[in-house]
């Protein structure tokens, strides 16, 4: 299959306080084939950020390159940016003029014009289902109409990779529900390429074909969600909710010794102390094999610590999980 | 190269179609200048704040050919407001005006009122001289250069906003162009302005040219009554006596009357009006002042595209960098230059109301005008460069750029006073207004306000987009 996107050995390393050389990404070697939605999924400083600014020409990189369509983004940077369209999480566009004013300048951005560009704005205005409010100015429009011209300005030059950050902050689940399904036509009707990344690991499992998951500025994951589930071990996570109640390291390693099929048991206290500071209650997360089989035996040794237990949450194997498992964060952190 | 004129077509289109914008890019000078221009100029006959301008007046002419003395009839009218008796020839009947006169007026006051006047003679200059207020003068330089030097010194000095010096051979110089075969040597009233009060000295020799040209109107005009008398009935001028031209002159001659109706041209070639010297002077200002917003603004909204994603999504494109920063900023040169034409086309419009006729109030020498408002153009958008290269983003430029502006206002004289030129000539508001003045009046060299305005906006021009290159990353 046709490698779209290329990465080889893509580095950048910026400079901090005092002279100090942070190194955001180190070395990412990627291929996204031609027709395929690939989720990029990491924490906040990951590099997540760095990588697709540099794939779209934003950043230079340090060290290495970025291929789009086989076109350098270095060294060719105006062939490359020509086969990209790139949708941002903000609403990329002036407020002062209409859709149509909006989507005009885009597209002569990407060299198009006359009758040309005029046809392809009235099909975009069709497709997102605003030609009958064209005229009105951006500012006038509801979040979710910005965003289907946000997004159609991405695409109006047919790119053949497009990039997507988050496309779906913000919106009514029904606009959600629209550009979902519109960035599966884009792979299926047109065969475009795209480069998505979102906090939301239920979109991420239902577009991508595949996923990469980056951290500290290297790729530490890369496949389909089988193969990711896979290398975590297919294994279920018990999460009990304790509230103020913060159990002794002892106890994590009676569980895990106690329990069969356990393989860990952490805890996150609540609050300023934990891994997620809006957490009210403490957490205990238990992994195991056949996690609904452990339960019993997790809850009696739980209660015996002598604490109540608020909730139990069981778990299923899903990306979720795997990032956990590998970043140690939950998505949304 | 096509991407540059979209992208600035796009800058034009943002800013004209928010209504905020265009109401502190145009509404806002052109208001604020009208009321000035009115308040001061128009309406407020025997109400203006602006009266008595002292003023100095050195007479050195005498008695011309037919005994009339053209250099009393100014010095009265800067002293007293009217025509002496004496320098109208014994015995000289006026025909009355067939309308209404506007009186001894500029721009809606009695000269009496506005200008405060006094002859300076060697009495004057000696009392001065006596109090140490003025040094005495060499003894090598003759009496009338010392006489001028002496008002000269005391403009400087602060004591009169301007000097009025009216040379000898005016009254030969005004009779003698009746006749072209013996033309005196060509003669010019000075008027010697306090640069501290630019204004009110532009007021002053607005008054002054409005006198002086309507006697050359009327010199003018007589002479070719006489060209045509002497040609078809020679016997009439054969037969006319000296004392009837005197008469003749003297009457026409009067600001007051309408003998000879050239002081009713549809156009004037320079403003004349004290609300038209207003407009010129504060609108200028005025709109240097809120173009410097402009200019600011509009570069700085270079942050305010990379906070709003829409410079990444450019950057994204198949677009040079350069097409972007190059469109950017001849669209901000644009929408400056579109805000300063429409303004002073705004501002002829509010002047000829106020005149009550077409009046081209920034005078006629449109080269040099359109040439001020391109260096006015560069010079602040040139500042705006320097800025965006200096300062850190949209919210410091909010308060730096507004204070600075605000600085430049008030030592450019954007609001209704003037400071010394030793301090005013720092703010880039003072070389264009200074220039529009001078081009106002007709007869200003302009060149180093231009040097001054096209230097300083390329300077920083350069090194605001030098420090902008070296800073800014997507």
């Amino acid at each position: 299959m046709d490698v779209m996107v290329e990465t080889r050995d893509l580095a950048k390393t910026f400079s901090g306080d005092h002279g100090a050389q942070i190194e955001a990404v180190k070395g990412v070697n990627l291929e996204i084939s031609k027709g395929e939605i690939f989720s990029l999924l990491g924490p906040n400083g990951a590099g997540k950020t760095t990588t697709i600014s540099m794939i779209s020409g934003l950043v230079e990189p340090t060290r290495g390159d970025a291929f789009i369509g086989g076109h350098s983004i270095t060294r060719e940077p105006l062939q490359a940016k020509r086969l990209l369209g790139v949708v941002p999480q903000e609403i990329a566009l002036y407020p002062n003029l209409n859709a149509r004013q909006n989507l005009e300048f885009f597209g002569r951005m990407y060299g198009l014009g006359g009758e040309d560009l005029a046809h392809r704005v009235d099909d975009a205005l069709e497709f997102i289902e605003l030609t009958d409010r064209q005229k009105e100015r951006l500012s006038t429009y509801s979040g979710g109409m910005k965003r289907r011209v946000n997004i159609a300005a991405g695409l109006l030059h047919d790119p053949q990779v497009v990039y997507m950050d988050e496309p779906t902050v913000g919106i009514d689940p029904q606009s959600r529900r629209r550009i979902l399904d519109t960035v599966k036509l884009l792979r299926d009707q047109r065969g475009m390429t795209v480069l998505y990344t979102t906090h939301l690991m239920e979109e991420a499992q239902e577009l991508s074909d595949r996923v990469g998951i980056i951290d500290h500025g290297e790729i530490i994951a890369l496949g389909n969600q089988g193969d990711l589930i896979q290398k975590v071990g297919e294994e279920d996570r018990l999460v009990f909710k304790v509230g103020d109640w913060t159990p002794g390291a002892d106890l994590l390693e009676r569980i895990q010794k106690q329990v069969e099929g356990v393989t860990d048991a952490a805890f996150d206290p609540a609050g300023a102390d934990g891994q997620d500071r809006a957490n009210t209650s403490g957490l205990l997360m238990i992994t195991a094999r056949r996690g609904r089989r452990a339960l019993p035996a997790v809850l009696h040794l739980i209660e015996a610590a002598g604490t109540s237990i608020q909730s139990v949450e069981v778990h299923e194997p899903d990306l979720e999980a795997v990032f956990l498992k590998l970043t140690g964060r939950a998505l949304r952190d | 190269m096509t991407k540059l004129w979209v992208i600035a077509l796009k800058e034009l289109t943002t800013r004209f179609t928010d209504r905020n914008l265009l109401l502190i890019m145009l509404a806002a000078p052109l208001a604020i200048s009208t009321l000035i221009g009115l308040a001061f100029g128009g309406l407020g006959r025997g109400g203006s704040p602006i009266r008595g301008i002292p003023v100095a007046v050195v007479n050195h002419d005498r008695r011309g050919q037919y005994g009339v003395a053209f250099g009393d009839v100014l010095l009265n009218l800067l002293t007293e407001g009217t025509i002496p008796s004496g320098s109208v020839p014994s015995g000289s009947t006026c025909p009355q005006p067939t309308e209404t006169p506007s009186g001894n007026s500029a721009g809606g006051m009695a000269v009496g009122e506005l200008i405060h006047g006094t002859v300076f003679d060697d009495a004057a200059a000696q009392k001065l001289i006596k109090a140490g207020t003025v040094p005495a003068a060499s003894p090598a330089i003759a009496a009338s250069e010392a006489l001028d030097q002496a008002a000269r010194t005391a403009v400087d000095k602060g004591i009169y906003t301007a000097a009025v010096i009216i040379p000898a051979g005016f009254s030969s110089s005004m009779t003698g162009m009746t006749n072209p075969t013996r033309m005196p040597p060509s003669v010019s009233v000075a008027v010697y302005g306090n640069q501290g009060d630019g204004l009110s000295a532009g007021i002053v020799r607005s008054v002054v040219e409005g006198i002086v040209s309507q006697m050359v109107s009327g010199d003018i005009a007589i002479g070719a009554t006489m060209s045509q008398l002497a040609a078809r009935h020679p016997d009439v001028l054969a037969s006319a006596v000296n004392q009837d031209f005197g008469n003749l002159f003297a009457c026409a001659f009067m600001p007051s009357g309408d003998l000879v109706g050239l002081v009713e041209e549809p156009v004037q070639a320079a403003q004349s009006s004290i609300a038209g010297t207003l407009l010129v002077t504060i609108g200028s200002a005025q709109a240097m002042f809120f173009a410097l917003f402009t200019g600011q603004f509009g570069i700085l909204s270079m942050y305010e595209e990379r906070k709003n994603w829409t410079l990444q999504r450019m950057l994204t494109s198949p677009t040079p960098r350069w097409a972007i920063l190059g469109g950017k900023l001849v669209g901000v040169l644009a929408s400056v230059l579109f805000q300063l034409v429409a303004l002073i086309v705004a501002l002829t419009v509010v002047g000829s109301l106020i005149e009550g006729r077409p009046t081209l109030i920034w005078g006629t020498n449109w080269v040099a005008l359109g040439l001020t408002v391109l260096g006015a153009g560069v010079a602040v958008s040139g500042l705006g460069m320097l800025l965006a290269g200096v300062l850190k983003g949209i919210e410091q430029a909010n308060v730096v750029g507004s204070v600075l502006n605000i600085a430049l206002g008030v030592l450019g004289g954007g609001f209704g006073f003037q400071l010394p030129r030793s301090v005013s000539a720092f703010s880039i508001i003072y070389w264009g207004r200074d220039a529009f003045d001078q081009l106002a009046t007709g007869h200003g060299n302009v060149t180093l306000n231009l040097l001054m305005l096209f230097g300083q906006g390329v300077l920083m021009f350069g090194i605001g987009l030098w420090l902008f290159g070296r800073r800014f990353e997507a």
